[in-house]
């Protein structure tokens, strides 16, 4: 265990139990168009919502009671926390809190706090970050400092990652400002704003032995927080973001002497959070190249279905449930998952791909670092790279599909049709450009709210006009069929193709392309420059220089 | 016990051998069969069948949270075996297993033998043990095919309630048995170490295990010998032993190698002493990973391959590509850094398994040392028939 253990009177006080806050909303729009029909903690990393790997990760790190506070599409989460089997589990409860007025983490942070069910010291986590850490170390650590320092009032989970690595995840660039005796933090600039250069306050270069200014370190977006976290946010109504705001407030702040530390990460400890596309493929990678053992896909992690046969692991990472129809043609390449109920058709070749439940692909396809979720149709001759279908695409026969596309539900590709690279297409219109697309934007849709296409997946959306909506579904089974009539086409078939149902959805103007790229499916460092990392420390001599 | 406050404890271990939180064949054997234990003592109405049942259905759901763990479904289909031992003595009272006497009478006359049989009820195991050669006797044989074929058999004038309760508590009482049993496995086991191992031996060892320092420790009282211990990466768990080893009261000359040496070092040792996570049906075993290895070299050099065992991981499974369906994969962390992938991450041609356990073919083991004595490989489908029904193998 760790040196320096309470003492047994402090144990017999009172058991804390542990607590968590979960944010189920990332109040982001890398995710868009997906995001506006089904919120990013259900959307399935290798076949599995992403809120049950942060829920899973809890309750195995000793955590008692989590609190998940949705607010865009709420009925959703609830509605898979409760099939799940999450809300009835005995050692680990789970409470939903939702509110539809939240726009940023720190409103959702003051909402939970009006409640007053933080007992504790409490996690903070968002619904969408996948780990294996062992919570033991780093807990006892905290304590320890909250013991000595009652205002070291945040610990946030770090790991040692090279800059190339950390571009694989996807990440941004960070630099880190840490004290390397104590572990406080001591500057935090993780390219938000823009800036060339980084400001530290000379307050921090007093009284300590050394400074060290770190690029290769990847935040983890776990924190383990004191009760005046809450407070603090509560107090400054203009706290938005917990990492812009909040973290950069207690660093810039004076008078209230708030601390914050940073805690490393062992090597075998994996903690990522899912920020954008690059990294949701690169996480799935690692998921089933198993590097978050005991969190891998032949491990099934969802309470209800623990215990019935999930999928089964064969040579090369392939992993396959049962009920899965592959002819022997066909080749199921390494690095695969293939859920139980799909057809796969003569001489296709899957690689490094992740298909949903009762997937069928025609034959001669090739899918490369794709990842289907359910019910997705493929025609024959198909082929596909680096591409996101979500649930219930139709590709028709001879498309093809470049890098970095993103299907969004119910999408139809008509036959024969080439989608230009780094697409993003889905039924729903984008809005016209508004000015306040920041980060806070909300998940809700736009002005058009989506027509009840589909009625199991969207049963939070409102209908608009059944009438409309009904001839809307008769043409969408009609381009599914493929025998939409050009005149009937109420979509844009630059984007999909004549006969196709979909829309082109534009980058966003304040995003470059060079951003766009780095933060889409596929890629990685292929084309990217080699970073050098940058390890500055200010010792104790470098202190005389820098002067009073 | 309430029946949800035992579906909570089960749900809890399912919990636990998931993520991994509970390591050890013993301590996880111990666990499952208490719970099975419970499910037994919660059964109100207990007839054979149901019990049976209840069993099954529990057991299927422990094998389920980790399948790779074969230790688990060992437990249950001993139980379910108990389960029908006592079945069969309950329901044919004049029928003990004394298959000597091919002459059986139906009960009536051995009435009054039926309360000696059935405090004798709990070391049936042990009797059986005794007459397992005379199985072949044609009247036997036609005695043992008609009590398989389940308790419709020969009916009872006992009333129902008065032989469920003894019937239930017989069983509770085999599964006591099967607990205390497997608490003192190694000491049965280092007991036997003092006839195995031979003054100024040289003994190899491949990483750690509790039951291979015990019977080594047994020895080092009576004998001077010295030992080879591998530090079988990338665990480097033998460096543990090494330790734990060279720390004994009785001097035992302790050297430490790496994995490439061993193949060097084997025309110097006299006998390689192991200990295995699983024994197959084959007579197959899966230790710990790079046994195989070992297992190699020692019949290379034509030196005896031991492995200890405690008949609880003797499984009824029949492999079929084991190095796949029966390890455990864990993360690659141990052999390769994360930073590779960063270079090589958008062809994942870079494939690196990190297998927990090895298997080692039956050909290559020279000699089973368990509880109950030493067996030859070959002997292990006569253990298995002891011990487990064949109609336990699918549950």
């Amino acid at each position: 265990m760790v040196k320096g253990k309470p003492s047994r009177g402090d144990d017999e006080e009172s058991h804390q139990p542990l607590q968590a806050i979960v944010l189920a909303d990332s109040f982001n729009y890398r995710f868009r168009p997906i995001t506006l029909e089904s919120p990013k903690v259900l959307v399935p990393l290798v076949n599995v919502p992403m809120i049950d790997y942060t829920l899973e990760w809890l309750a195995s790190a000793g955590v008692e009671e989590a609190f998940v506070f949705c607010c865009a599409h709420a009925q959703l989460i609830e509605a898979h926390l409760q099939e799940s089997g999450w809300l009835s589990m005995n050692s680990f409860k789970v409470h939903t809190i939702s509110s539809r007025d939240c726009t940023s983490a720190g409103d959702a942070l003051r909402f939970i706090d009006q409640r007053n069910c933080i007992r504790g010291d409490f996690v903070l986590i968002s619904g969408d970050v996948v780990s294996n850490l062992r919570l033991t170390e780093a807990l006892a650590l905290h304590r320890e400092r909250r013991k000595k320092d009652k205002q070291a009032i945040m610990t946030i989970m770090t790991k040692k990652l090279s800059s190339a690595a950390k571009k694989r995840l996807g990440d941004s660039d960070l630099v880190v400002g840490v004290d390397p005796n104590s572990k406080q933090l001591v500057a935090y600039e993780d390219g938000s704003q823009k800036s060339t250069h980084m400001r530290i306050e000379s307050k921090y270069f007093k009284g300590r032995k050394a400074v060290q200014l770190r690029t290769n370190i990847l935040d983890c977006h776990i924190d383990i927080c004191a009760p005046e976290v809450l407070v603090d946010f509560r107090e400054n109504f203009d706290y938005q973001q917990v990492r812009r705001d909040f973290v950069g407030g207690v660093l810039i702040d004076e008078e209230m002497g708030n601390k914050i530390f940073v805690h490393e990460l062992e090597e075998r400890d994996y903690a990522v959070r899912i920020h954008n596309l690059r990294t949701y493929d690169a996480v799935s990678r690692d998921l089933i190249q198993r590097w978050v053992y005991p969190i891998v896909p032949d491990n099934s992690i969802t309470p209800a279905r623990m215990c019935t046969s999930s999928y089964k692991y064969m040579r090369g990472n392939i992993y396959r449930q049962d009920g899965v129809n592959i002819p022997r043609s066909a080749t199921l390449g390494h690095n695969s998952v293939i859920a139980a109920g799909c057809k796969v058709g003569e001489n296709t070749v899957i690689r490094t791909s992740v298909l949903g439940k009762n997937c069928v692909i025609g034959s001669n396809c090739v899918i490369e670092g794709c990842y289907l979720h359910d019910d997705v149709v493929v025609g024959d001759n198909v082929k596909m790279t680096l591409s996101m279908l979500c649930s219930q695409v139709t590709v028709h026969s001879g498309a093809v599909l470049e890098e970095g596309s993103i299907l969004s539900y119910n999408v139809v590709v008509a036959a024969g049709f080439h989608m230009k690279a780094h697409s993003r297409v889905s039924l729903i219109k984008q809005a016209e450009e508004s000015e306040d697309s920041s980060d806070e934007e909300l998940e809700h849709p736009p002005n058009n709210p989506p027509v009840d296409l589909a009625p199991d997946l969207t049963a939070a959306n409102k209908k608009v006009g059944g009438l409309a909506a009904a001839m809307e579904r008769t043409r969408l089974d009609a381009a599914r069929d493929g025998t939409l009539p050009p005149d009937k086409n109420i979509w844009d078939p630059e984007a999909v193709g004549v006969g196709g149902a979909g829309f082109l959805w534009q980058k966003q103007d304040q995003v470059s392309s060079e951003e766009e790229f780095r933060y889409s499916i596929g890629g990685g460092t292929r084309r990217g420059a080699h970073q050098e990392d940058i390890v500055v420390d200010f010792g104790e001599d470098s202190e005389d220089e820098l002067g009073a | 016990m309430s029946a949800s406050a035992l579906d909570v404890q089960i749900d809890e271990f399912c919990l636990m051998l998931k993520r991994r939180q509970v390591e050890g064949t013993v301590q996880i054997a111990k666990k499952t069969v208490e719970l099975l234990r419970q499910v037994a003592s919660n059964q109100n109405r207990c007839t054979g069948v149901s019990l049976r049942d209840a069993v099954r259905r529990v057991g299927k759901r422990l094998i389920a949270a980790k399948p790779n763990e074969l230790c688990v479904g060992n437990m249950v289909r001993r139980v379910l075996y108990y389960i029908r031992e006592e079945e069969h003595s309950a329901c044919c009272p004049g029928k003990s297993f004394d298959l000597d006497d091919p002459e059986h009478d139906v009960d009536g006359s051995k009435d009054s033998n039926w309360m000696e049989e059935q405090q004798q009820a709990p070391m049936l195991h042990l009797v059986r043990a005794q007459s397992l050669a005379s199985l072949l006797d044609k009247g036997a044989l036609n005695q043992a095919l008609s009590t398989y074929q389940g308790d419709k058999g020969a009916a009872t004038e006992r009333p129902v309630a008065e032989v469920s309760r003894r019937f239930k508590h017989n069983v509770i009482e085999c599964i006591n048995d099967l607990i205390d049993e497997l608490g003192s496995i190694r000491s049965q086991i280092a007991e036997q170490a003092s006839d195995h191992i031979h003054t100024s031996e040289v003994i190899l060892t491949y990483g750690t295990s509790n039951t291979v320092f015990q019977f080594l420790k047994e020895a080092s009282k009576k004998r001077v010998f010295s030992v080879v211990v591998a530090e079988a990466a990338p665990g480097l768990e033998g460096h543990l032993m090494a330790k734990r080893l060279a720390a004994l009261p009785n001097v035992v000359q302790t050297t430490l190698i790496s994995d490439a040496a061993i193949f060097a070092m084997m025309a110097r040792v006299n006998m390689v002493i192991v200990g295995a996570r699983a024994v197959l049906a084959n007579g197959g075993v899966m230790g710990l990973v790079g046994l195989n290895m070992v297992a190699l070299a020692a019949k290379k050099h034509a030196v005896p391959f031991v492995v200890l065992t405690g008949l609880h991981k003797l499984s009824p499974e029949q492999p079929f590509e084991p190095e796949i369906t029966m390890n455990d994969f864990r993360s690659p962390g141990g052999a390769l850094d994360f930073e590779a992938l960063a270079e090589d991450c958008e062809t994942c041609q870079l494939h690196a398994p990190s297998p927990s356990f090895d298997y080692v073919p039956p050909h290559l083991v020279s000699l089973f040392i368990t509880d109950s004595g030493g067996h030859n490989p070959s002997y292990v489908y006569r253990l298995l028939a002891e011990y487990y029904s064949p109609e336990d193998s699918v549950l």
